[in-house]
């Protein structure tokens, strides 16, 4: 960002900067300032240092949910101020600072781009935060475990999510992953009294920095041959070279790809993914769930059309899509016998990883408006699913388990309906979200010829439906015997309410009505 | 430019919303009931703007099609370069406006009948709720400017329907003439699908090969106007295929043979619903696709002349299931089964405007028809069977005098309604003219004779219910003494309804042989577009697209719209008299047979309705069985309708029972269940053997990972060797 004020200082555009920078980065600014605010009312409202006192959860929780809600709000209208802008909807903010041909201007390339897929992640990634924010609150009164940093933790991720997604330069990449991941090691070990909690903490982190180094390195790898860290420069380098790409080049970006596949949970870097998501408290395992994958996809997305276009797709692609079928294969299969809820959706987000890399790896131009309409249907279905696993969970448990479903039709039957439509979504059932993000998603790898890896993925998606129906078998069809341990489903909070409406209508409105996002989203398309 | 036309479908959207979530809440039946109505009424007023707006315009030939934009609900991009479209559009032609008036104006008053009638239920707003859907999807069907639209509206209404049917479904009974209705409604889809699906497959290769991007095959507006340079260039066996299976649709929606027997059947719901839905407009919806899509219809004389047959073999068997039956409402059922195949009939002669004007006709006197027997129906407190009714004119005026009128009106008597549709419609399928001519001569005295039959038992069901010698039963006498007039709110359609069934025909069409030169035809030349009128022939022909004019040289009519427009009157002008000829000529001219042909089927109708009220009134008893005894055999055939769901019972269900249950055996247990339970063990045994590699150790993980890494160098490095080895 330091970079960018310095080229728009050069080009003379001191007037315009100040105030667009602002409104361009509404939501990061918005949310920012809310940590502050978070940190500094918890520092001077304790009385003694220590664990007591401090922002009460609700006060806490509040500010978080009305600053991602102004962020929202904030993001919706960069999203139309960008339009009006003279170079029209498509350039993105900045345009003046992509650099040319000219190679004294690359020293001061842009590292970050405000445009409409960074918009749009922004929004999902709001959402994620107040629906995750709405799941804490009756989640950490059960518990009676709450600490202060939660939140401002919560809101530092989210900001992480956001700057990865208009990151244009590796290493503003890296910082964005690093600020994305660090507060959710923490927030893996919310309880520092659960077990689980613990090893999912230590496990992910463990794990995170090893891939990092991957990342890193990989990245220095490209900067040694293309002198340079920023995609344009990037991909100007390998267009002008693409005949004989040097070798080291394609180690680069496979391990930089290797530390993107990590967050992602591909196969065979997926090992942390089961574990981490069962043993993390369910609320952060849904924000992991669907925050993660949106904001790191997004990202991968922009390295492969803004980076990548020059090269051959054989000579990276290759084994994206080796590790894509992979992840379909092995999270179905594990999914399949699952009886834990949390470790069944874990592996279900293991297989979604693997369609969603079809997407990502096809290269098309429509493809990363493909792969976020696919996201947003993953990011609805998702959330619903964990929320109500929150809700369902017995007291002493943070999990449920398939055979506690029993008869919960009967019990709850609204909860039961909502739950079967998020998880037909996810399955990809038509009427529902995930039917069209299957669809469009499986049209650009198609249309980027990998047809044969597209029937493999229906015929994946035809066997995860087993999984998906053993739950509705659970709650509809299956008597529960007596003495068997069965849920005793709770009043339903009125967050929780709230979120399960706005998930199951979103989910059922882009299923009847795709084109209300599908066309916004024609603005998201990236590329040269 | 008719933007404004989306409220129409709006008003009863909102309506079925308040009153669906809210309608516990508010939990006041007068509210609930009002409010509905008063959505209606918006609607109507709508439909009338719209109306009134459209004939002010003045548009002249392919603009007579407004396409009024919505939003776009789904543009995917195909392999090609063209974008499959389908959008939420209305489409604002003459059919169009013709039917949205008489639907939403009978829905109105139908609504404001049902706040009165359905008073004393519980799940009034339940009612509301579904009745002002079943509109909103009524309406969508006909306003929808493209196929899936269309589909949308048929399968809302469908829906709609089963709810109604089956609204008291605490009685198993009703919930089975629910679910009767949705089965056999399903076959009836399964031809509309296939029928729309084709007429997509065959405009879209069209448009496709001639390079025509702007037009959708899923489009009405460019379906016909397009029609004849596709329907030319089909083969034969395609066009007639296609119009067979949308005629199979068409059957199972507006319950003709042999897709009819749900419809009696429906007649479970409240009355109300079956004034509205099975009488008045849902069942009017087949007529309405044909017309949409009539050049598919007309491509092909055979179609036409199986349409013809069907819907006039129908119209007779109904008309003799009627004779027989003592169920007030099933007898108007019947009835509307057998006046339906009129419009069928009409339809297949080509004669589509004729058939719309049937069915607004109809509509009206049906409708009436259907609420003076609600009305009776609630005067004698639950009572349907007409054995126990009789002189109920004295205690119900209003009901009676209504009702003897729409009696009248669909005898056909002069100068009632449906005395110039349906003798319109005989008079068409007698100057028919095709290579099936002779039997079309058949086909008019067996509608003749179906007219002779509905008089009677028309004649039957109205004498018998309201004059003679009260018949009521020991229990109704103790406990009510005598049936009561019904309300305002019940007899205020009543007599708005009955006033249309007088005049609406005479408005709509005066024969020649009355005006004595040119019959006056102001329905004729307003649907002419849209009904396949010598203008609307013009335009599928490409008349003034002129798009392929040339290339199909058979159709290269005269272009410019003067010409059509002049060549139009010609054609109106001489439609009755040169190269139409009726199949015999009473009297030496066109006009003196047709005006004998008209006294004629009035004079029959006369006779029948007289005879039926000596027969009906007096000392009739149906204890005798007097029918029973004299006509035996017949009667029974005719009592039990044919027995047509014996037979369905006998040749369709139960073997049907018996090989789904054996396939279930086969299929299902063995081979199904099978291959799935061999799948999941084989994916099971595959998940234990690979379960061990989740260790749960982060130095396991750690080696993953570094595996993984490793195999994305060689593959990359491999890539990157064949890459530079080519």
């Amino acid at each position: 960002m330091i970079l960018a004020l310095q080229s728009t200082l050069e080009a003379g555009h001191l007037q315009a900067l100040d105030r667009s920078l602002m409104i361009a980065l509404a939501p990061v600014v918005i949310l920012t300032i809310a940590v502050l605010v978070l940190l500094l009312v918890d520092y001077f409202g304790r009385k003694h240092p220590g664990p007591q006192g401090g922002i009460s959860l609700q006060n806490a929780s509040t500010i978080t949910i009305a600053s991602t809600v102004l962020a929202l709000l904030g993001t919706l209208g960069t999203w139309g101020w960008l339009n009006t802008l003279p170079n029209g909807p498509s350039q993105g903010l900045f345009p003046s600072m992509i650099p040319s041909a000219s190679a004294a201007r690359w020293d001061f390339a842009p590292a970050f781009v405000v445009d409409h897929f960074f918009l749009f992640v922004c929004l999902l990634v709001c959402v994620v935060v107040i629906i995750t924010s709405l799941n804490f609150i009756p989640f950490l009164q059960r518990k009676e475990r709450y600490h202060a940093e939660l939140f401002p933790l919560l809101l530092l991720s989210a900001i992480g999510m956001m700057l990865i997604t208009g990151s244009r330069d590796l290493i503003t990449t890296f910082m964005s992953l690093e600020l994305l991941s660090l507060p959710l090691y923490v927030m893996c070990g919310l309880n520092d009294k659960n077990r689980l909690n613990k090893e999912s903490s230590l496990k992910y982190f463990l794990m995170g920095a090893f891939a990092s180094g991957f990342f890193v390195f990989g990245a220095a790898l490209i900067y040694g041959m293309a002198g340079h860290l920023n995609y344009t420069v990037i991909q100007n380098m390998i267009a002008e070279t693409a005949q004989s790409v040097d070798p080291v080049m394609l180690i680069g970006i496979g391990l930089v790809g290797v530390g993107i596949a990590f967050k992602l949970g591909m196969v065979p870097f997926h090992a942390w993914v089961p574990d981490v998501y069962q043993g993390a408290p369910t609320p952060v395992t849904a924000f992991m769930a669907t925050g993660v994958k949106v904001a790191m996809f997004a990202a991968a997305t922009r390295i492969v059309l803004e980076c990548l276009p020059g090269l051959q797709a054989e000579l990276w692609r290759d084994a994206l899509v080796l590790f894509a079928c992979l992840s379909m294969l092995v999270g179905n299969l594990f999914a399949l016998h699952q009886m834990s809820a949390k470790r069944l959706l874990a592996f279900s987000a293991i297989a979604h990883t693997g369609y969603l890399a079809l997407g990502m790896v096809s290269g098309t131009p429509a493809s990363g408006s493909a792969v976020l309409f696919y996201l947003a249907g993953y990011t609805f279905a998702s959330l619903g699913a964990f929320l109500l696993i929150t809700w369902m969970a017995p007291d002493g448990q943070d999990d449920v388990f398939l055979d506690q479903m029993h008869e919960l039709w009967q019990k709850a039957p609204k909860a039961a309906i909502c739950l079967t439509i998020l998880l037909l979504s996810m399955g990809g059932f038509p009427l529902t979200a995930g039917f069209f993000g299957k669809f469009v998603v499986f049209k650009e790898a198609w249309l980027a010829g990998l047809s044969s890896i597209v029937i493999f993925a229906l015929l994946n998606s035809a066997v995860s439906f087993y999984y998906y129906l053993r739950f509705v078998i659970a709650m509809y069809m299956t008597p529960a015997v007596p003495g068997e341990a069965s849920l005793n489903p709770r009043q339903m909070p009125g967050g929780y309410v709230f979120s399960m409406v706005m998930t199951v209508g979103l989910t059922i409105i882009l299923g009847v009505l795709p084109q209300l996002l599908l066309g916004a989203l024609d603005l998201t398309n990236l590329g040269s | 430019m008719f933007g404004y036309a989306w409220l129409m479908i709006a008003f009863p959207l909102i309506g079925a919303a308040i009153n669906g979530f809210l309608g516990k809440k508010i939990n006041n039946k007068k509210i609930s009931g009002w409010l509905g109505t008063a959505m209606l009424a918006g609607s109507f007023a709508t439909a009338l703007a719209v109306f009134f707006d459209y004939q002010s315009r003045g548009l002249q030939g392919a603009e007579r099609f407004v396409e009024v934009p919505g939003w776009t609900w789904i543009a995917i991009q195909g392999m090609s370069e063209r974008y499959l479209h389908i959008d939420f559009a209305l489409l604002i032609d003459p059919l169009s406006v013709t039917m949205m008036l008489f639907i939403t104006g009978i829905s109105m008053l139908i609504h404001m009948y049902s706040t009165e009638y359905m008073s004393h239920d519980e799940g009034l707003p339940r009612f509301f709720t579904y009745l002002n859907l079943f509109v909103a999807m009524m309406l969508i069907l006909i306003l929808g400017a493209n196929i899936p639209m269309m589909f949308v509206g048929w399968e809302g209404v469908g829906l709609c329907s089963y709810l109604l049917i089956g609204f008291w479904y605490r009685n198993m009974e009703n919930a089975k003439c629910g679910m009767k209705a949705f089965i056999t409604n399903r076959v009836g889809d399964f031809g509309i699908l296939i029928g729309l699906f084709m007429i997509f497959q065959q405009f879209d290769a069209y448009f496709r090969m001639h390079g025509m991007t702007e037009a959708s095959a899923l489009d009405f507006k460019d379906i016909l106007l397009n029609a004849n340079a596709v329907l030319s260039v089909m083969s034969p066996a395609d066009a007639l295929f296609i119009a067979l299976f949308l005629f199979l649709g068409a059957c199972g929606k507006s319950a003709q043979f042999p897709l009819h027997i749900w419809l009696p059947d429906a007649m479970a719901g409240p009355t109300p619903v079956s004034a509205l839905i099975h009488a008045a407009t849902m069942v009017t919806s087949g007529v309405y696709m044909v017309t949409r899509l009539n050049p598919v219809f007309s491509a092909n004389e055979t179609s036409g002349f199986i349409v013809a047959c069907i819907g006039a073999g129908t119209a007779f068997m109904a008309a003799t299931i009627a004779l027989t039956q003592n169920d007030i409402k099933k007898v108007l059922a019947y009835s509307t089964v057998s006046q339906l195949g009129y419009m069928f009939l009409a339809c297949g002669v080509g004669a589509y405007w004729v058939a719309i004007f049937h069915v607004i006709t109809h509509a009206f006197f049906k409708a009436c028809l259907f609420l003076g027997s609600g009305s009776v129906i609630h005067g004698m407190h639950e009572e349907q069977d007409t054995r126990h009714m009789g002189g109920l004119a004295k205690y119900m005026p209003i009901t009676y005098w209504t009702f003897v009128i729409s009696t009248f009106a669909i005898a056909g008597i002069f100068p009632l309604a449906g005395f110039f549709s349906k003798d319109e419609i005989l008079w068409q399928v007698a100057i028919w003219d095709s290579q099936f001519k002779g039997a079309a001569s058949f086909l008019y005295w067996l509608a003749l004779f179906t007219a002779l039959m509905t008089a009677f038992y028309m004649g039957r069901v109205t004498w018998k219910t309201f004059l003679g010698k009260p018949r009521w039963t020991a229990e109704f006498k103790k406990k009510h003494h005598h049936p009561h007039e019904s309300h305002l709110p019940m007899t205020i359609p009543l007599m708005v309804l009955a006033t249309m069934a007088v005049i609406s025909g005479a408005i709509l069409f005066t024969p020649g042989w009355m005006t004595g030169g040119e019959p006056r035809e102001p329905l004729a030349h307003f649907l002419d577009v849209s009904a396949g009128g010598p203008e609307g022939l013009m335009l599928y022909a490409g008349g003034t697209g002129a798009m392929d004019a040339q290339i199909h040289g058979e159709h290269a009519e005269p272009a410019h719209g003067e010409d059509a427009g002049h060549g139009a009157e010609e054609a109106q002008g001489d439609g009755h008299a040169a190269h139409h000829e009726p199949f015999m000529l009473l009297g030496g001219s066109v006009t003196s047979t047709e005006m004998i042909m008209a006294f004629g089927s009035v004079l029959i109708a006369l006779i029948m309705l007289i005879l039926s009220n000596r027969r009906y009134t007096g000392d009739y008893d149906p204890k005798k069985k007097a029918a029973q005894k004299a006509f035996g055999p017949l009667y029974a055939f005719s009592y039990n309708k044919w027995y047509i769901d014996e037979i369905y019972n006998n040749i369709l269900v139960r073997p049907g029972v018996w090989l789904s249950s054996k396939a279930w055996q086969i299929f299902d247990v063995r081979l199904i269940d099978g291959i799935v339970n061999g799948v999941a063990k084989v994916l099971g045994a595959l998940g234990e053997l690979i379960r061990p590699v989740q260790t749960g150790f982060v130095r396991n993980y750690m080696l993953y990972l570094l595996a993984g890494a490793v195999m994305f160098m060689l593959i990359n490095m491999w890539s990157y060797l064949l890459g530079g080895a080519s």
